[in-house]
């Protein structure tokens, strides 16, 4: 357990360590002088030297990466600096809807991608099998975006059936808020319930043809009971795999919904932080991105050892 | 038994997916009512912005269109436009000036207090004023003053190096915009919780999301009966597909848009009023030339762009059909407009004069900075594909603001797109093209054309220093000539699809009667027009 | 049993379809390539030139996908931006291949430290959301080809690293590397010689996988304005152009789309028929009695006529009953004839073991009376009785019921015969709740009784363990106390004591033949232990390649083994640890494959006896000329008097010794 906590910690510190150099470098990138997108048209060359040291930009990039690592140590990430609000204030007030968005269309996923691919586990050749399998590679294939602009598209603007306005807060009221997150949280989970379903429907092929399935099936035990209470627990540790893995991905997806349904999460902090240059700003953001990756994956591996009982941490 | 399994396992899926749709629900617009001619007190109304406010702290971040448009309903001027595009004293009693416009007294209404319970008095104006012309955002513009004194309770001095009749123009426009003094001392606060003496107080603000503002019980025209709203949610949504969507879905009942497709989509709905800007107040649509370097030194080439530039097609495409052809910074039905001998579409003579330069110099080559907005880079796709037809290979570069108005204002650019020139007042227009503030290129110059005209410094000047409305138009007309002639910017079209558009069911946009008994100008600002909301009331849906 | 309907199953044939798929997808890559190669010589308009049609207006015999909102032709700007996707796709892909197999084959060949730390910094690499530092990058550095092109080449460099790792650990480890390595050939050399080729394969299928995922990621890119400079069209910003006019024009959105989900639905279809193909491929080397790919519930196709006798004994008074039971599964090489024609039966309280070598059918023959046969299935008839009545014609479910409570079962591997992530507990007293309807505290006490009777110290504590917790012969225990849970009138019990040290096995067989004793069970013990076998039994039933080739009691066949494939059972010597190296060491020679449903003597490629008649003819399964009741299917028996089992083969068959 402690040794398993040490070596996971260390590989996942090397990613977060990783991710903030690469955060850093980033900024040696920037083309131009990140003050003139501050501070506009009309400001004298006095305020922008002013805030040129003001951002730490006149020291090498060295000390200015170990400052910030020190600081973020500490939870503070800096002031903003187009919004010159703390950006450790900016990202958890962003942060849980991001997680929100992301949470609801894993549920959404796993709720759909689980029952369909035990129910057709045990008829891999019957014709919803067939269709599922061709759907869901044809789901796989569809880039988050296309999904995003057909779906906002049909459901959204020709059947009317869901509010494309916007996002509203559950402070608005649980009906709206749910409502104003329900497409971007579909579309992001159809690719992922495509993914799912593809793992969970092979491990459970595997599974079945175990001796204990086999045996459980002499047993007089009905199908409904083999698949779910038998076979299903055995399976997930793809399943859990592919979650883990995918959550970058889910992320970079969510990125582009966020954009597309205005959703005000990290992902559209991030693309406006960066198109205004605010690069404290992004800074802070990539590196919550590793870091809830680097939270997921500790999850997952933890949800091993719970579903699995050989596996000992 | 076996197929029904199967049927079953099968429906699952469409079931969850059903129940995940379901659980969206449904919102389809109720059937409008109509808002008649008597104000109805109360009610919340929804309004869609295209984009957040940087901050609401009018001494330190600057304010866009939208940023005025949810930050007046809290702060207010000194002065306000009124219909006709004059300014008419607001949270001032008057404001006057002496005889050559080098001082002006300006005297505060009285019992007004900002929400806080500070008196509005001469002492805190006085510190707005000198914190603008200290500050970086609006130094440059108020660079005349030379001092600002209180000369008693409610009254405030200001004396200029040199005369500016529409320094009143001035107090319109954010640097107007007076907040307490524990504003003043704490700008991170005033930039995040905006205190002032409007209409509404600041509620909650979700960034980039949502602002909720709600009524002022203690409002200086609180015994007016105003405001009229209880309270205004500001809902952000930069996608211009679904701003449109959102009204239509009866989910808000008002938005501020320049896009053309929503002004035609809504003009002729009876369940909508379309209300747009007008004369003065409306934005044009230009490409900005630099000329100190390359090709476009030579005015020849300038005029041969101009002139392979088919106007109309781009209003008819990109527009709809909706705007007028631009030639110059101030529109038809402006008071100020002048005809100009700006180049007319003329593809023949673009190609010979382009091709006259190109014999001597080479291929022209330039290249077209924009911003990633759809209608921007439309256009800029009909002008490389017209400008390719007159000999010139125009690259479009996509980017984004910040490195837009870097490069601009230190003129490292060929020709950037741009959409400006909605002020009340030729003079705000100054600083864009006044030699005086001209620098070489590298160096930041406010000056993005680079040009230095004496007939175009002359007219600035004379127009800014005169209260004589005669004097100014002249002086205003030669500036416009001389544009037109040298072509500094190729002038696209009025963009008069900058509009409010709001539903049947709400009354009193662009209706509020000012103080001194004028109405108020209609809506105006850049890049989305702003509104007052002190005399708007919706008819309650629910 | 001609009116028996053998039950067919579409066959799972993957080879056809996939092929088909596979041309599929070729073609419309191809078409995809050749529409970006030949877009300039097609007749095709402008993709820049504005206007050429009325704006936003639908498909039309002018343009085919209609026009966009700046009236240029779709069909021509989906054409030429498919420049756009491919080359991106394949340039990055290419860089990152190049990027990635270098540090792959680097951390694969020289392992250890090498390959840990750079595998860490690859895992840190592919931990990040790609898209997310592809959007950074080129938004800081400004959108243009080669910016994209170099950030997502990088960014797949990652992946490429471990699929090209992968392929070199195990390529690394074969004997052919070991050996050059072993030579002292150069790293340099045998990575480009030896490792390099082999690794092929699995990188470009995974290559193809990359591209698809490179011109997704470009899409996104250029949908959110970060690719190419307009006009160059490029799908994903036609995707965004179009969608703010989806309401009156949607073609300007779906062409680009649909051509975009196409082309990496077809890439990606490629590398899954690619990646199956090397599965299949290596499943094929493995003995074709393990390797039935896929799981499925099986049912028994009744029989219409009742029948007689089965080995004499009447099968409604028979335990259990088999009468010419079929089961031919599909293999690539052909039908494989596992269980062929065979007929068998067992009173109440008798013992009868079936042996045979790895592949004989006796496990499919268990499996298929039970109805849990895995694999392709292609026929599966005959009639089976059990505790008397015929339960060929029921449907799953009567089956189920009727055969739950008078069937236990056991199989070989202790290792998988039990749920690894519930606890013991938890599936025996499931198992006795489910079978007898009783009460948590009746069944909790029913569990520890029945871990008592098989002989387990502490119940208790076993009832709270999981399987893997237990040792291999605690987990037969508890295997066994499952199957005798509801009281069986027959155990099956499959090899249960193979997987068990020579100790354990003895208690174990004790055990089974207590229980079998004490509660009146009949008991099917198979394996491929002859002698062991003959210890317990009551009849022996001897199987070769899906037939019977002997049976009678157990103490006849012991000591008068006619057939000579009994008689080499009987002298082999089998290994304890694997039952696949039991073999017949007395005859050499390797069975001939069961897919081979040739005439003859199955056995006659290893008969020592073999003469000509045996290659020609199958010899019936025959009563013996023996007073006792003893079948062998044999043209030339071995004489009745060997007993005690020493061969004494005629001197005129060891002249037609034709063992190999």
């Amino acid at each position: 357990m402690i040794g398993f906590l040490a070596t996971r910690g260390l590989r996942l510190f090397a990613v977060l360590v990783v991710v903030s150099f690469l955060a850093q470098l980033l900024i040696e990138l920037l083309p131009g002088d990140p003050t003139t997108a501050i501070l506009g048209l009309q400001a004298s060359p006095e305020a922008r030297a002013q805030l040129h040291s003001d951002l730490g930009l006149d020291q090498d990039p060295v000390s200015r990466y170990f400052s910030w690592v020190a600081a973020a140590a500490q939870g503070d990430l800096g002031t903003s600096i187009s919004w010159g609000t703390p950006v450790t204030d900016t990202i958890l007030e962003r942060l849980p809807i991001t997680l929100e968005l992301l949470g609801w269309s894993i549920l959404l996923a796993l709720l759909i991608a689980v029952p369909l691919a035990v129910l057709t586990a045990d008829r891999p050749n019957a014709w919803t099998n067939r269709i599922a399998a061709v759907s869901s590679l044809t789901l796989i294939s569809t880039p988050v975006f296309i999904l995003g602009v057909l779906l906002a598209g049909v459901v959204g603007l020709k059947l009317g059936w869901v509010d494309v306005s916007g996002y509203v807060g559950w402070d608005g009221g649980p009906g709206p808020h749910l409502q104003s997150l329900a497409l971007p949280a579909v579309t992001l989970a159809l690719g992922q319930v495509a993914m799912y379903y593809r793992m969970l429907q092979s491990d459970l092929l595997r599974t079945l043809r175990e001796d204990y399935l086999l045996l459980a099936r002499t047993r007089g035990f009905g199908r409904q009971r083999i698949l779910w209470v038998h076979a299903l627990r055995p399976s997930l540790t793809s399943l859990l795999t592919v979650l883990g893995l995918t959550i970058g991905s889910l992320i970079g997806g969510a990125v582009i919904i966020e954009s597309i349904f205005g959703i005000p999460g990290l992902g559209r902090l991030l693309i406006n932080a960066s198109l205004a240059r605010d690069f404290v700003m992004v800074q802070g953001v990539v590196l919550v991105i590793g870091l809830t990756y680097v939270v997921v994956n500790l999850t997952v591996d933890f949800l091993y050892a719970a579903f699995d009982p050989r596996i000992r941490l | 038994m076996l197929n029904s399994r199967k049927r079953w396992s099968a429906g699952v899926a469409a079931a969850l997916l059903a129940g995940a749709v379901a659980l969206a629900g449904c919102s389809t617009p109720a059937d409008t009512e109509r808002a008649g001619d008597e104000p109805v007190p109360g009610g919340t109304l929804k309004f869609v912005v295209s984009a957040d406010a940087n901050g609401f702290d009018p001494q330190n971040d600057t304010f866009s269109g939208q940023t005025n448009t949810m930050a007046r309903t809290i702060l207010e001027p000194l002065t306000i436009l009124d219909a006709e595009g004059n300014w008419q004293p607001y949270l001032a009693e008057s404001v006057e000036p002496n005889d050559d416009a080098t001082e002006w007294t300006i005297v505060l209404r009285g019992g007004i207090n900002f929400s806080n319970g500070d008196v509005l008095d001469a002492d805190v104006v006085a510190k707005n004023l000198e914190g603008h012309r200290t500050k970086p955002v609006n130094a440059g513009t108020l660079a005349d003053i030379e001092s600002i004194t209180v000369a008693g309770e409610r009254t405030v001095v200001v004396s200029m190096a040199r005369p500016w009749a529409t320094f009143p123009m001035y107090l319109t426009t954010q640097i107007g915009l007076v907040v307490p003094e524990e504003s003043l001392e704490n700008p991170d606060e005033a930039s995040a919780n905006p205190i002032g003496t409007g209409p509404f107080l600041f509620g909650k603000h979700l960034r980039d999301s949502s602002l909720t503002v709600e009524k002022n019980p203690d409002y200086w025209r609180a015994d007016e009966g105003l405001p009229y709203l209880d309270g205004i949610e500001f809902r952000i949504i930069p996608d211009d597909e679904a701003r449109g969507l959102a009204l239509e879905s009866g989910n808000v009942a008002g938005i501020s848009t320049r896009d053309a497709k929503d002004v035609a989509k809504f003009k002729d709905d009876a369940d909508y009023i379309v209300t747009r800007t007008t004369g003065m107040a409306v934005p044009e649509s230009v490409y900005v030339l630099n000329t100190a370097q390359g090709a476009l030194q030579d005015e020849s080439v300038r005029r041969a762009l101009a002139a392979a530039t088919d106007r109309q097609t781009i209003i008819d495409v990109v527009r709809e059909g909706l705007t007028e052809p631009a030639s110059g910074p101030w529109s038809e039905d402006s008071p100020w407009y002048v005809e100009s001998d700006y180049p007319d579409f003329d593809l023949e003579a673009a190609q010979s004069a382009i091709a006259e330069y190109e014999a001597a110099h080479g291929q022209i080559e330039l290249t077209l900075m924009t911003l990633a907005d759809a209608s921007a880079l439309q256009t800029a796709q009909l002008v490389q594909d017209m400008w390719k037809k007159a000999g010139v290979d125009l690259t479009i570069d996509q980017l984004d603001q910040g490195t837009l108005i870097d490069r601009l204002i230190k003129g490292n650019y060929d020709i950037s797109s741009m959409v400006e020139f909605s002020a009340p007042d030729p003079d705000m227009e100054r600083l864009l093209f006044h030699g005086a503030t001209l620098a070489p290129i590298g160096e930041i110059s406010p000056n993005i054309t680079r040009i230095d005209e004496e007939l175009i410094n002359d007219g600035f000047d004379r127009g800014r220093a005169s209260i004589d409305e005669a004097e100014r138009k002249d002086a205003y007309a030669q500036v416009q000539r001389r544009l037109g002639e040298i072509v500094p910017i190729i002038w696209i079209d009025h963009l008069s699809t900058a509009s409010i558009i709001t539903s049947a069911s709400v009354g009193g946009v662009g209706q509020y009667e000012l103080p001194s008994g004028q109405m108020e100008y209609g809506p105006y600002g850049n890049p989305s027009p702003a509104l007052n909301f002190h005399a708007v009331w919706i008819v309650d849906q629910e | 049993m001609s009116t028996s309907i053998g039950l067919r199953r579409a066959r799972a044939s993957h080879a056809p379809r996939s092929r088909l798929l596979l041309w599929l997808c070729a073609a419309w890559v191809v078409l995809v390539i050749g529409l970006a190669l030949l877009a300039d010589v097609l007749p095709l308009a402008d993709p820049t030139e504005t206007l050429v049609g009325d704006p936003r207006s639908g498909p039309s015999s002018d343009h085919w996908l209609g026009t966009d909102v700046l009236g240029r032709d779709v069909l021509a700007r989906v054409a030429h931006g498919a420049r756009v996707s491919l080359v991106v796709g394949l340039g990055a892909t290419l860089i990152g291949l190049v990027l990635g197999g270098v540090i792959g084959l680097l951390a694969g060949y020289f392992r250890g430290w090498v390959d840990t730390v750079l595998m860490t910094v690859v895992d840190a690499a592919l931990a990040f959301p790609s898209l997310v530092v592809a959007l950074l990058v080129v938004t800081f550095m400004g959108p243009s080809l080669l910016n994209v092109l170099l950030v997502l080449g990088i960014l797949s460099a990652p992946a490429a690293a471990r699929v090209v790792r992968g392929g070199t650990l195990t390529v690394s480890r074969r004997e052919f590397v070991t050996a050059s390595r072993a030579l002292g050939a150069r790293p340099r050399r045998t990575i480009l010689r030896e490792v390099l080729p082999n690794v092929v394969p699995a990188t470009l299928s995974f290559g193809f996988l990359s591209v698809g995922l490179v011109i997704v990621a470009e899409g996104s890119l250029a949908f959110l304005g970060l690719s190419v400079r307009p006009p160059t069209p490029t799908w994903g910003a036609m995707v965004e152009e179009g969608r703010a006019s989806f309401e009156v024009d949607p073609w300007a959105t779906l062409g680009p789309a649909a051509v975009m989900i196409l082309t990496v639905l077809a890439m990606n279809l490629i590398h899954d028929v690619m990646t199956s193909d090397v599965t299949t491929l290596a499943e094929l080397e493995v003995d074709p009695d393990e390797s039935v790919p896929l799981a499925s519930f099986e049912e028994l196709q009744p029989s219409s006529d009742d029948g007689g006798l089965v080995n004499g004994v009447e099968p409604s008074d028979a335990a259990l009953a088999v009468e010419d039971l079929r089961v031919t599964f599909d293999t690539p090489f052909g039908p494989l004839y596992a269980v062929n024609g065979v007929s068998l039966a067992v009173r109440p309280g008798q013992t009868l073991g079936i042996v045979g070598e790895s592949g004989s059918g006796k496990s499919v023959l268990i499996r298929s009376i039970l109805r849990i046969l895995t694999g392709s299935v292609r026929e599966h008839r005959g009639r089976v009785w059990i505790s008397g009545s015929q339960v060929s014609g029921l449907s799953d479910e009567e089956f189920s019921t009727h055969v739950r409570d008078r069937t236990g079962t056991i199989f070989q591997d202790t290792s998988t015969g039990l749920n690894p992530v519930r606890k013991v507990g938890v599936q025996l007293r499931e198992v006795i709740r489910f079978q007898t309807g009783c009460s948590r505290d009746e069944a909790g006490a029913r569990a520890r009784q029945l871990l008592q009777d098989v002989g387990l110290s502490d119940p208790d504590r076993r009832l709270r363990q999981y399987p893997h917790q237990l040792s291999g012969g605690m987990r037969q225990r508890v295997m066994i106390a499952m199957a005798l849970a509801c009281d069986p009138e027959v155990i099956l019990a499959d090899e249960p004591t193979t997987a068990l040290d020579v100790t354990v096995q003895d208690q174990v067989l004790q055990l089974l033949h207590e229980q079998h004793e004490t509660r009146d069970t009949a008991l099917v013990l198979v394996s491929h232990d002859l002698p062991l076998v003959a210890n317990w039994a009551d009849e022996v039933v001897v199987m070769y390649l899906g037939r019977i080739v002997e049976s009678g009691p157990a103490d006849e066949v012991l000591a008068h083994p006619r057939m000579p494939y009994t008689k080499a059972l009987l002298d082999a010597v089998p290994s304890p640890f694997d039952e696949g190296t039991a073999r017949l060491k007395a005859i050499g020679g390797q069975p001939p494959r069961p897919t081979d449903a040739g005439s003859g003597c199955a056995f006659a490629t290893r008969c020592p006896f073999v003469q000509d008649k045996c290659r020609q003819e199958t010899p019936p399964l025959l009563q013996g000329d023996g007073p006792v009741r003893h079948q062998y299917a044999c043209w030339y028996p071995l004489p009745a008097t060997g007993a005690g089992g020493s061969p004494e083969p005629s001197t005129l068959h060891e002249e037609a010794h034709h063992g190999r």
